[in-house]
């Protein structure tokens, strides 16, 4: 029943990678396509399909309507990571960089959510926040004294989708590409347990459900992924807030497929708002502007309707 | 009594730290590296008494007084140095010149964006610092080596890229300063026009223009290999001839900065654009 709701965005999908990767053709602009184009929508698609995913289980898992990936501060410090590296001179080294960064956050972030000794998620959302605020300050810190450096921290604190990858780094990206598909099939797997969740610990656990492994398992394979697309995209706001919204608003409620046509739907939505950046100016304009541009709208739409 | 003998020693004290005003007529401080080498060519350095840290040609401005950097200068010290004149910069220092007027400091803003725009940036900063004759012979002899330099450009002139960002990647257009050296000095700037002077630029754009000579004005790291290495990059002819030019080959301060030196810039890459493959 659900699927019907969705299945005529479908083709809107295949019309919009079709534009992405033909427009403006030329019979020898092959080449470009193949080794400039793809690679964008490659990355395109994976950061819309992670952000939103992760997304709408986060606002499962944490049972809150404004969570999003970015809220447990993964980006500022993956973004810290990509940051540092630029204004070391490891350009290369940028994505490597965010990993450590996200990885680094993530263990302290989850440190610190056990402080008292057990799990809360009340905790979990004050640490992320205190920690993401302490990176994002480091990062004041560094674009001040850095200001040589000033457009390349825009492109990680704005989001940029043209990544330029060097022939050796692009092998690394198709495998990584890969593992996180298979980790969201993962997460896909894991929401039926987790929405089990949303009725509360209490009554998940007499069911048998391991209430803190499974906590663990989301909160450390979306951070991964998180910092993953942080680490090649920089920080692409709203798509993690507002594609879970609308999937929920469409389909009715949280389902257990919802995580799937989340993904897929931001993953389009991204595409889509990064055909915008690339033409709707003359210079091409930073994607995160886009899906900011199109989520607060969206995000006071779902201000006055939860009323 | 005692009181009275305290007190004249404490006043007296304290006159004793008010500074003597220095002797020296003109006390110029300058915030900008171009003009701060113009200065110096025209007048040497002893009238500078305080420069920001990017002004680090020639290395003997190293050695007097900061005032801050071309972004951010502190407003305290440049009133303690007690300046004659501020030379100030467009860009980032439009401000500074305004504030600098809100505190009633006098200052000559120069920001000259092209060649012609700095011969006569040489003849005014000349009239100022009381220089003129020299001025005026520095700014002749500047003219005659140019025209010398854009007689001597090949007949035909081979498309060049310039990247002056890496991340994003960006070139100059042909109404910047660089753009402008670039094309007196015999080369052909692919991106001739762009919406703004010095603009983001697509990886697209610069394969489908197939530049035969790419010329990196970014930080030494960014090095020829590693645009050789970037992805669909291959097929671009300066890659294939192995004409990738770094910061190692032509300073950059040479062909970014609109000072006289800007000849030697020129020169050297004159010498790149005539070379046949």
């Amino acid at each position: 029943m659900m699927k019907n709701k969705f299945i005529p965005f479908l083709p809107l999908f295949f019309f919009t990678i079709l534009i992405y990767l033909y427009l403006n053709y030329k019979v020898e602009s092959l080449h470009i396509i193949m080794q400039i184009r793809l690679p964008r929508l490659m990355l395109a698609f994976l950061v819309g399909f992670v952000l939103s995913g992760v997304g709408y289980s986060f606002q499962i898992m944490l049972n809150n309507p404004l969570a999003e990936p970015y809220i447990l501060g993964i980006s500022s410090g993956a973004a810290f990571g990509s940051i540092l590296a630029s204004v070391l001179g490891f350009y290369l080294f940028m994505p490597l960089f965010g990993f450590i960064g996200a990885l680094l956050t993530l263990t302290i972030v989850w440190f610190l959510a056990h402080l008292g000794g057990f799990f809360n998620g009340t905790k979990l959302l004050l640490s992320g926040i205190i920690v993401g605020m302490f990176f994002s300050a480091l990062i004041s810190l560094i674009m001040y004294f850095n200001q040589q450096d000033i457009g390349n921290i825009i492109n990680v604190l704005m989001g940029n989708l043209g990544h330029i990858f060097s022939r050796q780094e692009w092998y690394y990206f198709l495998a990584i590409f890969g593992i996180s598909i298979l980790l969201m099939f993962y997460l896909f797997l894991l929401s039926r347990k987790l929405m089990i969740l949303t009725t509360g610990d209490i009554i998940a656990g007499s069911l048998g459900i391991n209430v803190k492994k499974l906590r663990r398992k989301i909160f450390i394979i979306s951070s991964l992924l998180t910092g993953i697309t942080v680490a090649y995209a920089g920080i692409i706001g709203f798509i993690g807030l507002i594609v879970p919204h609308i999937v929920r608003m469409i389909s009715g409620g949280n389902k257990r497929a919802g995580i799937i046509y989340s993904s897929l739907y931001g993953a389009m939505l991204l595409i889509l708002c990064d055909l915008i950046a690339m033409h709707i100016t003359t210079i091409e304009i930073p994607v995160g502007i886009i899906t900011a541009f199109l989520g607060c709208p969206f995000f006071l739409l779902i201000m006055a309707k939860s009323r | 009594m005692k009181k009275i003998v305290m007190f004249l020693v404490f006043v007296m004290i304290i006159a004793g730290c008010i500074p003597e005003k220095k002797q020296t007529l003109n006390r110029y401080i300058v915030t900008s590296p171009e003009i701060a080498e113009i200065i110096y060519l025209l007048q040497g350095a002893e009238n500078i008494v305080g420069v920001t840290i990017e002004c680090d040609y020639p290395a003997k401005l190293l050695e007097i007084e900061k005032v801050g950097n071309f972004g951010k200068v502190d407003f305290e010290k440049i009133i303690s140095l007690d300046p004659t004149i501020v030379f100030t910069s467009g860009l980032e220092q439009e401000l500074l010149t305004s504030e600098l007027n809100k505190l009633q400091i006098p200052t000559a803003k120069f920001y000259p964006e092209s060649i012609a725009d700095m011969i006569s940036s040489i003849r005014e900063i000349g009239i100022l610092i009381d220089v003129e004759e020299r001025a005026n012979f520095v700014a002749d002899s500047l003219q005659i080596e140019l025209n010398k330099i854009t007689q001597n450009n090949g007949d035909n002139s081979p498309k060049v890229y310039v990247e002056i960002y890496n991340n994003p990647i960006m070139s100059v257009s042909d109404r910047s300063f660089v753009g402008e050296v670039i094309q007196k000095s015999g080369g052909d700037n692919i991106f001739a026009e762009l919406p703004r002077d010095y603009s983001r630029v697509s990886a697209e754009d610069v394969i489908n223009a197939d530049p035969e000579i790419i010329l990196l004005t970014c930080p030494p790291e960014f090095t020829a290999e590693s645009i050789k290495m970037r992805k669909g990059w291959e097929v671009i002819s300066a890659v294939k001839n192995d004409r990738i030019y770094t910061a190692l080959d032509v300073n950059p301060d040479l062909i970014i900065r609109a000072t006289p030196r800007v000849v030697d810039g020129m020169k050297q890459l004159q010498k790149i654009f005539n070379d046949e493959k």
